[in-house]
This record gives C-alpha cells, sequence and structure tokens, in this order.
C-alpha cells in the first residue's frame, strides 16, 4: 500500500491586521454602532450564507473597505436589535420594544474554513479572533453553518471553542439539507457544542429576530468555558472526531444506513465487467438511435441544397449574366456546396447532444470517467492524464491545454502526443456520412466502433510509449467524486444542446466558408494543360495535382484516388472541412454531366469502389481508421507546439501518420479478404 | 477493511493514496460511512491536502477554438470531481 500523507496543520500564515474588531469599530456613525456598542463578528466558511446575513441584519447599508493594515476587504454596519419576548426577564413581556433597543457594530470577516490561515482572508480573520488581547476581540461570534455540510461549518467552530470565545451558531441553508434528507436537532446540537443554535433564513428573513435575541442574551454572559478536548491535546484529527461525534448525535439522515438509489444503481453500472458493456450499449444505442432517426432530415436537407437552392442560385446568376463565371462557381460549387452539406447535418449534431445532455444531466455520462480511469490504471497512465483526454472528444486543442494540470513533465508530453486520437466532434461528421453511405442502417454501429478504436488507440500507444520512452513515469493515486442520478431536467438539456450546436456551427461554418474559398482558389490555379485561371479542371489544378501526388501512398489502403486524399489534406488543416471540400470537388468536376450520380455519398462510393477494386466497404473502413488517427488539425499542431515543444511535436505528427497508415492499410488488406 | 479505531482522516488520506477510484468505493473498503467520507475529504480538500479538479471542463486556455466550449460550465456540476494528493 502507497505511504499515507497523515493530515497535518498547514504552516499558518503571518498576522495581517494592525486593527481589532472593537478599535476600528470607534469609526464613522454610518459604519459603526459608536463607543460602547458590542461588536458581533459573523464568521464561517466562504459560500455560508455570511453576506447575505450580513445584508439582511444591516439593511445593505454596508461600508466595504481594506481593513487597515491589510488587503482584504471587510464590510462593516450597524445591526439595530430590538428586545423580545426572547430577550427580557419577564415571565410574560411587557416591556416597550423600543427601549429595549440595542445597536450592534456588525463586522462581516472573510470566509475562513479554519484558524490556521491558507489565504490572507483566512489569516485576517485567525488574527482578529485570536490574534489580539480578549478584551479586544469581538463580543459574540456569530459562526454561519451551512446545515447541509454540518461537518464542514463545525471546524470552525471547534477551533473558536478551545478558546473563551462567546459564540452563536447560525445554521443555514436548512432547506437544502431537507431536500437531502437531512433532519438537525438543533437543541441536541446546541448541548453538544455548548453553544446556542438558531435556525435562520436570511433570503426570507426567518429566524432573524431569535438571532437577535440570542446574541444580546449571550453578550451580557461572562466569558464561556473552553470546549472539552480530547487525548493529545487540540489538532486536526481530534477536532474532526469531536465534530463527528456531535454531527452523529444531532442529525438524521432519511436514507441513514440504506444505500441510495445511486448507491444501488452504481453497483451496477460501475461493476468492474458489466460497467464497461453497459457503458459501450448505451454509447452505441446513441449513435445508433441519432443515425437512424436524423437520416431522413438528413436526406431531406441534402436534397434542398443540392435540388432547389443550387437551381434557384443557378438562375439568379444566368439572369444576371454571371452564369459560368468565377463568382458562380465560387458561391454554388463552393458556398452552397460546402455550407449547405454542413447544414445537413444539423438533425443529426441537434439529436446527438440532446442524447449526451440527458445522460450527463442524469449522472450516467459521469461514471463513464470511472471506466476509463479503469483502464488507465491497467496500462500505468497517470491519473490525471484522462481529464485532458476526456476532454478531447470534445475537441483537440484545449485538451492539449488542459495538459497543464499534470505536474510531471514526461507526463504532459505523453498526454499531449496520446490527444489527438481521441475522437473529436468535427471527425463525427465525416464518420457519419462515410457510415450512411456505405453502411447504411449500421452506419451508428459504425460511428460507435469508430470511439471504441479511438479509446484502444490511446491505451495502446500509451502503453507503447511507456514501455519504450517512460518507464519511469510516476503514477498518482486520484478518486472520483460522482453527482447522484437524477431525471434530467428540460432547461438543462436544452441550454447546453443549444450553446454545443450553435458553438458547433459557429465555429464549422467559418473553417468551412476559409477553407471554401482556399479550395476554390487551389482549384482555379492550371498546373497542367493550357486552361486559363478558373476555366481549369480539377484534376489538372494545383490541388489536383498535389493530391495525385500523395495518392499512390494510399493505393494499398483502397483510397488511392486523388479526390479522396484530397479531403486529407483538407483535413489536415480542419476536419470540419472535409465533407465540403469534397461536395466542392465533385460538384465541380462534373457539373454538368447528367450520367453522374447526384449526391456526394454516391460519388464517394462510385469512387471507392473503384480505388478498392471492388472492395468499396473495406476501404471505407480504412479512410475511417486513417481519419480518425492522424493529425486532427493545424490549430492542435499549434496548441501542441505551444505546450511541449517543436520536436516532440514533430515525433506526435510522424507517429500519428505511421500509426493512421499501418492501421489503414491493415483495415483495408484484411477487410477485402472477407468481403 | 481498515481498522475503525484509526481517526477517520488518517484513514480517508490513505485510502486516496492507496487509489480508491470512488467516494462510494472508500466507505466500502474503510468501513467508514459515506458521509464521514465525504466530510473527512471535505476537510482534507478545505485544508489544502488535496485537490479538487473539476472532469471535463474546460481547461484553462485553448476554448477559443473548441467549438462546444459554450456549454463547458453550465455542464459542470453534472460531472466528475477529481480529488488527488495535493
Amino acid at each position: 500500500m502507497t505511504a499515507t500523507k497523515t493530515p497535518t496543520a498547514s504552516k499558518p500564515l503571518p498576522v495581517v491586521a494592525t486593527t481589532s474588531v472593537k478599535a476600528c469599530c470607534h469609526g464613522p456613525a454610518d459604519e459603526t454602532a459608536g463607543p460602547g456598542a458590542p461588536a458581533v463578528a459573523l464568521i464561517g466558511a466562504p459560500n455560508s450564507g455570511k453576506s447575505t446575513l450580513f445584508n439582511a441584519l444591516t439593511g445593505a447599508k454596508v461600508t466595504m473597505g481594506n481593513w487597515p493594515g491589510t488587503t482584504v476587504e471587510v464590510s462593516r454596519g450597524v445591526w439595530r436589535t430590538t428586545r423580545d419576548a426572547a430577550s427580557c426577564a419577564c415571565e410574560v413581556c411587557t416591556c416597550d420594544p423600543t427601549e429595549g433597543k440595542l445597536e450592534i457594530t456588525l463586522v462581516d470577516l472573510p470566509g475562513a474554513y479554519s484558524l490556521t490561515p491558507l489565504s490572507p482572508d483566512e489569516a485576517l480573520t485567525a488574527d482578529l479572533l485570536l490574534g489580539v488581547p480578549e478584551d479586544e476581540r469581538p463580543d459574540v461570534c456569530v459562526a454561519l453553518v451551512d446545515a447541509s455540510r454540518l461537518a464542514h461549518g463545525l471546524f470552525l467552530v471547534s477551533e473558536v471553542r478551545e478558546h473563551h470565545q462567546r459564540v452563536v451558531v447560525a445554521l443555514t441553508m436548512l432547506d437544502i439539507a431537507a431536500k437531502r434528507g437531512i433532519a438537525i436537532d438543533e437543541a441536541v446540537l446546541a448541548d453538544k457544542l455548548g453553544v446556542p443554535v438558531v435556525g435562520i433564513d436570511p433570503r426570507r428573513r426567518k429566524g432573524l429576530d431569535e438571532l437577535a435575541s440570542r446574541v444580546r442574551q449571550a453578550v451580557g454572559q461572562p466569558l464561556p468555558a473552553t470546549r472539552p478536548i480530547g487525548e493529545g491535546g487540540p489538532g486536526d484529527e481530534e477536532r474532526f472526531d469531536w465534530i463527528m461525534g456531535i454531527v452523529r448525535a444531532a442529525t438524521r439522515e432519511a436514507d441513514e444506513g440504506r444505500p441510495s438509489f445511486s448507491d444501488r444503481l452504481d453497483k451496477v453500472v460501475l461493476a468492474p465487467w458489466l460497467g464497461p458493456l453497459i457503458f459501450l450499449g448505451v454509447m452505441w444505442a446513441v449513435f445508433q438511435i441519432t443515425t437512424t432517426v436524423a437520416a431522413p432530415l438528413q436526406d431531406f436537407l441534402d436534397g434542398l441544397f443540392t435540388g432547389p437552392i443550387t437551381d434557384a442560385a443557378l438562375s439568379g446568376f444566368a439572369a444576371l449574366g454571371l452564369g459560368g463565371t468565377w463568382l458562380e462557381g465560387l458561391v454554388v460549387d463552393g458556398l452552397i456546396a460546402g455550407v449547405g452539406m454542413l447544414l445537413t447535418f444539423v438533425p443529426l449534431m441537434t439529436l446527438m447532444f440532446i442524447l449526451l445532455a440527458l445522460l450527463e444531466d442524469s449522472g450516467y455520462l459521469a461514471r463513464a470517467a470511472v471506466v476509463v480511469d479503469r483502464m488507465m490504471r491497467v496500462i500505468g497512465l497517470p491519473g490525471r492524464a484522462f481529464l485532458p483526454l476526456i476532454v478531447g472528444f470534445g475537441c483537440n486543442v484545449p485538451a492539449i491545454s488542459a495538459t497543464r494540470i499534470l505536474p510531471n513533465a514526461k507526463q504532459r508530453v505523453l498526454t499531449a502526443l496520446l490527444v489527438p486520437f481521441t475522437s473529436c466532434t468535427a471527425r463525427l461528421t465525416v464518420f457519419v456520412m462515410i457510415g450512411t453511405t456505405f453502411f447504411g442502417g449500421y452506419a451508428g454501429t459504425v460511428v460507435f466502433v469508430m470511439y471504441v478504436v479511438s479509446i484502444h488507440l490511446v491505451v495502446l500507444c500509451g502503453w507503447l510509449l511507456r514501455r519504450t520512452l517512460w518507464r519511469s513515469m510516476p503514477s498518482e493515486p486520484l478518486v472520483l467524486d460522482l453527482p447522484a442520478y437524477q431525471v434530467p431536467t428540460l432547461r438543462l438539456t436544452a441550454s447546453v444542446t443549444w450553446l454545443r450546436l450553435s458553438g458547433f456551427l459557429k465555429t464549422a461554418s467559418g473553417i468551412i466558408v476559409a477553407t471554401v474559398c482556399a479550395v476554390w482558389l487551389f482549384q482555379s490555379i492550371p498546373a497542367r494543360g493550357d486552361a486559363a485561371f478558373g476555366e481549369v479542371s480539377p484534376a489538372d489544378s494545383a490541388y489536383g495535382v498535389a493530391a495525385q501526388a500523395i495518392t499512390p501512398v494510399f493505393g494499398p489502403a483502397g483510397f488511392g484516388n486523388w479526390e479522396t486524399t484530397s479531403t486529407m489534406i483538407v483535413g489536415f488543416v480542419a476536419k470540419e472541412a472535409v465533407i465540403s471540400s469534397w461536395a466542392q470537388t465533385y460538384a465541380l468536376d462534373e457539373p454538368e454531366s447528367e450520367d453522374q450520380p447526384g449526391t456526394l455519398g454516391e460519388r464517394v462510393l462510385a469512387d471507392f469502389t473503384q480505388s478498392s477494386g471492388g472492395h468499396p466497404v473495406p476501404a471505407a473502413l480504412a479512410f475511417m481508421v486513417f481519419l480518425l488517427a492522424y493529425t486532427p488539425c493545424v490549430a492542435t499542431l499549434a496548441a501542441q507546439w505551444r505546450e511541449i515543444g517543436g520536436r516532440w511535436t514533430l515525433f506526435g505528427v510522424a507517429m500519428q501518420l505511421v500509426v493512421a497508415w499501418v492501421l489503414a492499410v491493415a483495415v483495408f488488406q484484411v477487410g477485402s479478404l472477407i468481403c | 477493511m481498515l481498522t475503525a479505531s484509526r481517526s477517520p482522516l488518517a484513514v480517508v488520506a490513505e485510502q486516496v493514496a492507496s487509489g480508491a477510484p470512488t467516494v462510494a468505493a472508500m466507505a466500502d473498503r474503510s468501513g467508514l460511512s459515506e458521509s464521514t467520507v465525504r466530510a473527512a475529504l471535505d476537510h482534507l480538500v478545505a485544508t489544502g491536502q488535496i485537490r479538487q479538479v473539476p472532469l471535463g471542463g474546460c481547461p484553462s486556455g485553448g476554448c477559443a477554438g473548441c467549438s462546444v466550449a459554450g456549454a463547458c460550465d453550465l455542464a459542470a456540476p453534472r460531472r466528475p470531481v477529481l480529488l488527488t494528493l495535493a
């Protein structure tokens, strides 16, 4: 077993305040209650509701500014309290409330989890509570404790109670605790802590009168005794044990002792063998539903762009006398063909984003991290490496940036080299297009297989690199804290879907428009023959000739035709532009031939059949594998160059190209023997 | 199962160091209740002994080129959180 890091108190930060709470209370009338008025400090962990309570008690008549001698911001105000039945000694209160007015100077101290400070804010709080003589300390501390995280909030209380300090505990977030099935017995809590406890809701002004009453009572009390301290003196472990004893005594959870629904479900979906199978089944269903349901809509949109919209544009150019010009070629064969092809994927992307958002919101998708984590552990990859790798399934560029979180340089380089193997959203459109063209109703399964291949590429290449280049890389333990399952909400699902879809369309359309213009330019430049600029056939253009130069390399993989290899050159720039450049090439290739099949898919199928010698299916699979494994885009290269340097970036490009080519050739050669 | 006589803080820190994959697994292995494990992790995070890394959210940079970055913050609460020894 790995050596344990024993919890120890962190080194305290130096004292920072030069003025005590009381000394600072002798300030202008609008921020203090004047000399002699009691000073009450609000203390508590960050996000415990201190500022909300402070505003409720002072009516938001607040003076905010840096505490003298520090750069820490502190709020001060006047809390005007009146006497009520609870704070007077009458058996039946007949006091005039106006006679019992008491103004209190209220100071909202910076949020602090502990009096062993880790930040200047916590240092100031610790200093103002303990770093000054007792008579300079606040008369009363109101400690805000989040009822839904009782142990968390009580740590500060446990430390303050080690000193002679008047404390009133204000329990906040009781509604959240109730929703989680946590019931707190305030009387028991008060008894165990040895201080008054008041449940409050500052937003609805509930419990504030009782709080005022308890504070006024405390002001007049002698300083209390300290809490009982266990053997060995106070320390983190002693305090935690004291707190947990109190929490156990004062709280009751609705499902205490019984495994929750999430726990029961996790027993199944996280089981060592069944869990990964369920995860694979769920992801297969996502892709299958997506491709099946979206296919008719996609066909309809495809027909719309290649039919009426293209016809209308051609008629428009003809009417303007611009028929057959370069402008018509750019708009009709470039922009309409390219952007239109992107838009045909809108139903598919929408459906997939909806399904993924549902899985994410339900809490199931988080379980995928456990499955991936297990694979990482098996091959000895650093646990934290899979943070960027998971980001990579959305986009490789931020995933490369995310490698910065890895503390070890070898881990950063290794992870940055593996990120390009994660199948980003941009590749998905190509997989779907090829899948629907070559595999019909099995398109979803084929796309799913590509994601499985992607995960295996990461694992295998990572394993190989670890066994060869970085044998001494340290591994790191980690824990995953998973959210509870819940019924997905319409609002979150819709918002996440819209943001992802609109973001994808915005980015992809920008890339496609730029790429369409560049492809059009290179397809207009003659490289063979004597045709003029803009009148050359694509095969004889600079674009076609460059693609033809690399085409023989892909002959063994079954897709050795220049129309296909040209898309891989474009795909090197950005995968979003692969399909648009394909559409652009075919639109220009035989624009007026009635013999040519109409749709892009049919043209691609015909070319693959020809280049593969009658084995289009294995050739298509080989093409998809190559597309998955080689360089994702130039933006990823730039990110790699920035994060791990030029040498490793070039190594990565070479490794990806070799892996992609070897796999593609293997897939085609084996596949062509079968079908 | 680890001895219950030791402080839960030490037990949970040891569980993290030994690579327990989830909070539920830590509770199972240690014999502590899940709420005690969560409280102990909470303490270790608050005192800087364990680092929390939201998983799958946006990293510190590179998001400008990511087409699906817009929904990262929105979906973050439904993602797992990574806990590692600081």
